[in-house]
């Protein structure tokens, strides 16, 4: 009996040890939802629920307009299909019949010959099965399979959804049955919970319930809901988690598993899938996924997705027919749908950006929350560090030192918890206040230890000068000594001195841009030479100001949206950078390395389409844009940038330096072109795609003239501003506020600034370009 | 394992015949090796059996299977690379395991009701191991390609390719990016593990002496046509025509123009007596006895002091021009008249250059070729 609790205490410590870094992650993120305050709690909750809200709105609107569209089209298909065996009916039973010959003109003459040859081919595959059906059993011949499609052959009208629902669902039941019973067959000695297909059941599972809800129409739903007096969306949670309760418990009941070799196989499981990467997913699916289900199942589009579903052959036969219909149909879900969604998800980021203008300061907000969590994530550490130390020591698992370098991870995330949760705790708002007498402001004047190192700052910028001066002259005279000409050295450091002067030069307006935005007004106001080195006081009040926590008199709610436009410029430069650098490597790759006419005509189109000007393209493409309708739209700005021939020509000129051995030898190995280009040419690729990937990232953060011609015109403009558009408008209505257009500014160029710092390694490798070797 | 067979395969880029109506047939766990000058299609054909290039006309079987419209991927074979396309961004474990990733396979071969899956992490892993230690390099797993030094980058690619466990291995000029000494050395290796192994290997190389050690079998091609194909013993000894008799071998064969005259080979400064069953075979086999070319190799021409049957027959006055000592023998170019041609001849020799000299031929060992076909005559 011990040792069984003993081993079970051993798996999950083999469980808990299986992946450090995701405990921590998830630790730190228990003890930050530990530690919300109940009212903020709360906001995030509504918050959360709001966004989800908003994308089942999206979803049931897309619905409601478009499938039904589909529907329609479905519809269609059948009325057309019965129509056309009544005329058959009619041509055969009335006219011929009745030796009215005339019929033939009257039909048309193809129609005609239609309507003989259709008996004919009717008669033939009757003839078929019939003949299949004598040579073997009936039940070789009925597979889920086989059903399934003669079932998506039948056109079933709206009335009768709810009988092919029915069949389906049993088909694929069925089909799940008969896959467990062929692999049990197959493989003897094999327990169910072994050969269990878990993907193929979820799927029948979401399919059921699906297929369930059609059959039971959305009033009926509600009828049940009514009757119980619950929410559509929680019996839909129920119906979930019941049915994965009795799956777990099927499994473990049937499959004649004992607990330890479930508890073995999840912890395998766990192993494997436990990654950060899986949990994110999974994550993701949830807020995903459920509000689609929700959306798709409960609120009635469940009866028309299914009788898609059911009719399918027949939707594509129109499609096929009426091509144009369709596309145009694709092509304004396409947008509406973007659009909904990221409205929905401009929602969440406003709020993921959660100052309110009636809190005080941000320190207030955060500092509470933030000690809290640091200290209970510490504390949490500790317990758990402690924990396994016993463990082992009971166990006799190593000396305390091999202990200690096991658990340094810990211990150093503990120290800097420790260390953080102390500075915050210091930096709370009344020390703030103290300090500093203004939320916003802090007065170097007041500061215990800054007033007097403050005004030693221009001392020791020169210094600094002085310093460097004496460095360089040091390092001459040395260097003359060892025998070195003086010429030489006197030049170099002559060329030096004047780089870093021209940079002083170039850096110059950027500090100015950085120190105004931290000034007061009436600061800003004095000539620059006149301002001094340092702001004083400085002041965070201007970006307060742009991220709307403060209201001033002269401005109204609308005035700065900074997180939307912050939203709307991440969105519209990184949807753009990122499929504009995916589909150039990939042309690059079909250019460079692929056989087939037309190639080299391909890749002068391209080299000849750059020698357009931009700015020739503004009216053809406005037009363009305007009929499809994505004017007023952050697709209209992402869309016609995706493709671009320099990228691609960049490209195919890389990748044509990789040799073709490398691809030769991945198809030898048995991998698809596709996987050939994502595993081999795109890692080689990296240094050309990062150059693009930069470039292009910054010429779309910084654009301007299409965000203005596509976006001001709509009728939401204020929610689509992206921060350049943002920058000029608040610029025009604010000339006197320079401290707030450059706190602005500042804003912009930060991010660009983040991924340059982040990316120089990769610039410098793309720049110089090196070239392979075997 | 397998079979590999070529019949009739032609192959055209545009308007060039590159392979013209070859054929082949490659026995189980047999190392053919391809040779001939650069350019002669040696490789194209050997990317017909892999399936980088597809055939113009005629079949390519492998284990009795037509292979002509499967792709590379399905045709289970691996491929040693001239550069051996190491991937430069992996390290040497994922270079050798990433073949083994892409494809499933047959993995449990005892249970007969198992489908091909993907090998699995651990599986990966070992088979990357044993490779390593069939090649000995267990220890250079974690280095990228660039931090290899050429032979161990070599290994590596052989590595990549014995992972696999193909039907045939296939190696396109796999040592010729080595020094003369580690190719040596490599070769030996090579050979080594063919046969530990027993994969069915082509080998593609220029390189005769490369050709003559490693091969069970030589295909010595020119021209998009396989010349002859046969034991190494076979090439050497007994070269059907003029190309195969100049290629293989180093130095060359000697090549002299001349005439025959009853059993007498006659050139405008000297004459040898052929042995008789030799001399009428030629007559009879040769389109025009006024225009042959005698083929002999220089270790079958001696020093007259070292003969072993010298006679006014087989001998030869020349004028030495070039001296080279080998150490274990001693090269000599010779002149007579406007006649050059390079004899390897005992270190004792007296020879020194500018004198005149005494040469005599082993005329069992001679070959006598066509004028205007270049066949052999006297095979």
């Amino acid at each position: 009996m011990e040792s069984d609790s003993k081993q079970t205490t051993s798996r999950i410590i083999n469980l808990l040890e299986a992946n450090k870094k995701v405990i921590l992650s998830l630790l730190f993120l228990i003890s930050l939802v530990l530690t919300l305050s109940p009212s903020r709690r709360i906001d995030t909750y509504s918050l959360f629920e709001s966004a989800i809200n908003l994308w089942t709105n999206a979803i049931r609107t897309i619905g409601d307009t478009y499938l039904a569209s589909f529907f329609e089209l479905a519809d269609i298909g059948i009325t057309r299909f019965i129509l056309f065996f009544q005329a058959m009916y009619d041509f055969y039973f009335q006219s011929l019949l009745g030796l009215d010959f005339d019929i033939f003109r009257q039909t048309g003459y193809i129609l005609a010959l239609i309507y003989f040859v259709t008996p004919l081919i009717i008669l033939y595959s009757c003839f078929k099965i019939f003949s299949y059906l004598s040579s073997g059993s009936i039940k070789s011949l009925l597979t889920p399979r086989r059903l399934a499609i003669a079932l998506l052959v039948i056109p079933f009208s709206t009335d009768f959804t709810w009988l092919g629902a029915a069949i389906l669902i049993l088909i694929l039941l069925f089909w799940l049955y008969s896959d467990i019973q062929e692999e049990l067959v197959s493989r003897k000695g094999t327990t169910l919970s072994e050969v269990f297909p878990w993907k193929k059941t979820v799927f029948v599972l979401i399919s059921v319930i699906v297929l369930f809800c059609s059959v039971i129409d959305s009033n009926y739903t509600n009828i049940i809901a009514n009757m119980v007096n619950l929410e559509p969306t929680l019996i839909m949670l129920a119906l979930i988690v019941g049915l994965l309760g009795i799956s777990i418990l099927w499994i473990i009941v049937f499959a004649s598993v004992t607990q330890s070799d479930v508890l073995t196989v999840f912890k395998e499981r766990v192993q494997v899938n436990f990654t950060f990467k899986n949990i994110l997913l999974m994550f993701l699916l949830i807020i995903i996924v459920l509000p689609l289900l929700d959306a798709i199942v409960i609120q009635g589009l469940i009866s028309r997705l299914a009788f898609i579903i059911i009719n399918l052959p027949w939707l594509i036969a129109l499609i096929i027919f009426e091509p144009f219909k369709f596309i145009d149909n694709m092509v304004i879900a396409l947008r509406d749908s973007f659009d909904v969604f990221l409205d929905a998800v401009r929602q969440i980021f406003r709020g993921i950006i959660p100052v309110s203008p009636t809190d005080e300061s941000i320190v207030r907000i955060i500092q509470p929350a933030l000690v809290i969590t640091l200290l209970v994530f510490v504390i949490i550490l500790i317990l758990y560090t402690l924990f396994l130390y016993v463990y082992d020591s009971r166990n006799k698992l190593g000396t305390t030192a091999d202990r200690i370098v096991e658990y340094k991870l810990y211990i150093q995330v503990i120290v800097i918890g420790a260390i953080l949760a102390a500075i915050t705790l210091y930096l709370n708002p009344d020390t703030f206040q103290d300090l500093y007498g203004d939320p916003y402001q802090l007065n170097w004047k007041q500061d215990p230890i800054l007033r007097f190192v403050f005004p030693a700052f221009p001392l020791f910028l020169i210094g600094i000068v002085i310093a460097l001066i004496v460095v360089a002259i040091v390092w001459g005279v040395a260097q003359v000594r060892k025998g070195r000409s003086w010429r030489i050295i006197s030049s170099t450091l002559l060329i030096n001195a004047l780089a870093v002067s021209i940079a002083v030069v170039m850096i110059v307006p950027f500090i100015w841009m950085l120190k105004n935005s931290f000034q007061t007004e009436g600061q800003n106001r004095v000539d620059f030479l006149s301002q001094g080195l340092l702001p004083d006081p400085f002041t965070t009040q201007n970006y307060a100001q742009i991220f709307g926590l403060v209201r001033t008199d002269y401005t109204t709610p609308d005035t700065y949206q900074v997180g939307t436009w912050l939203f709307n410029s991440i969105v519209a430069a990184g949807l753009v950078t990122v499929f504009l650098v995916i589909f150039s490597a990939m042309a690059g790759y079909v250019l460079a390395k692929r056989e087939f006419v037309g190639r080299r005509l391909l890749f002068t189109l391209t080299i000849a389409i750059q020698m357009v000007p931009p700015y020739v393209q503004v009216i053809p493409l406005y037009l363009e844009l305007d009929r499809m309708g994505f004017v007023g739209s952050l697709m209209g700005v992402v869309l016609p940038f995706l493709i671009q021939p320099f990228s691609i020509f960049l490209c195919t000129e890389f990748m044509r330096g990789i040799p073709d051995d490398y691809l030769d030898a991945a198809r030898i190995d048995g991998y698809s072109e596709f996987q050939i280009f994502r595993k081999i040419v795109l890692p080689l690729s990296i240094p050309v795609l990062s150059v693009m990937f930069i470039i292009n990232i910054i010429g779309n953060w910084n654009s301007f003239m299409w965000p203005l011609l596509l976006l001001e015109n709509s009728s939401n403009y204020l929610l689509l501003r992206t921060l350049p558009i943002g920058m000029y408008r608040i610029n025009s209505e604010l000339l006197e506020q320079v401290g707030v257009v450059l706190a602005l500014a500042t804003v912009i160029v930060v991010p660009i600034f983040v991924i340059l710092f982040l990316a120089q390694d990769y610039i410098k490798r793309g720049v110089s370009v090196e070239g392979l070797k075997g | 394992m397998a079979q590999v067979k070529m019949k009739n395969v032609v192959k055209q880029f545009s308007e060039k015949l590159v392979l013209d109506n070859i054929n082949i047939d490659i026995a189980d766990k047999e190392l053919v090796v391809f040779v001939g000058p650069s350019g002669c299609g040696k490789s194209t054909a050997m990317r017909c059996v892999a399936g980088l290039e597809e055939v113009t006309s005629g079949v390519v079987y492998i284990d009795e299977k037509v292979v002509n419209t499967v792709p590379a991927k399905d045709r289970d074979i691996a491929m040693v690379f001239q550069n051996y396309a190491l991937y430069p961004h992996m390290n040497v474990r994922d270079n050798i395991g990433f073949g083994l990733k892409a494809r499933k396979i047959l993995v449990d071969k005892d249970d007969p009701k198992a489908v091909p899956r993907k090998l699995r992490h651990a599986e990966v892993e070992a088979k990357v191991q044993r490779a390593a230690e069939i090649l000995k390099i267990p220890d250079l797993l974690e280095r990228k390609p660039s931090e290899l030094s050429g032979g161990q980058q070599q290994r590596v690619a052989m590595g990549r390719a014995i992972v696999r466990e193909p039907k045939v291995f296939l190696m396109d000029e796999p040592l010729s990016n080595l020094d003369a000494k580690l190719r040596a050395h490599m070769r030996t290796e090579l050979k080594r593990l063919q046969i530990e192994l027993g994969v069915t290997t082509i080998y593609v190389t220029h390189d005769q002496a490369e050709a003559m050690t490693l091969g069970d079998r030589i295909a010595c091609m020119n021209d998009g046509i396989f010349q002859q194909i046969g034991t190494p013993e076979e090439v050497y000894d007994k070269p059907v025509n003029k190309f195969v008799a100049g290629f293989i071998g180093s130095p060359s064969m000697n090549f002299i123009s001349g005439k025959l005259e009853g059993d007498t080979f006659v050139t405008s400064a000297f004459s040898l007596d052929l042995p008789t069953d030799m001399a009428t075979k030629v007559i009879k086999n040769a389109t025009n006895p006024d225009e042959v070319v005698l083929g002999i190799r220089p270790e079958d021409i001696e020093d007259r002091e070292f003969a072993l049957n010298p006679s006014s027959a087989n001998t030869v006055s020349v004028k030495v021009m070039v001296r080279e000592n080998y150490g274990s023998d001693i090269f000599l170019a010779v002149n007579v008249d406007s006649i050059d041609f390079n004899a390897r001849v005992n270190t004792g020799t007296k020879a020194r250059v500018g004198t005149d000299f005494d040469l005599v031929f082993d005329m069992s060992r001679i070959h006598i070729f066509d004028g205007s076909t270049e066949e052999n005559l006297t095979i």
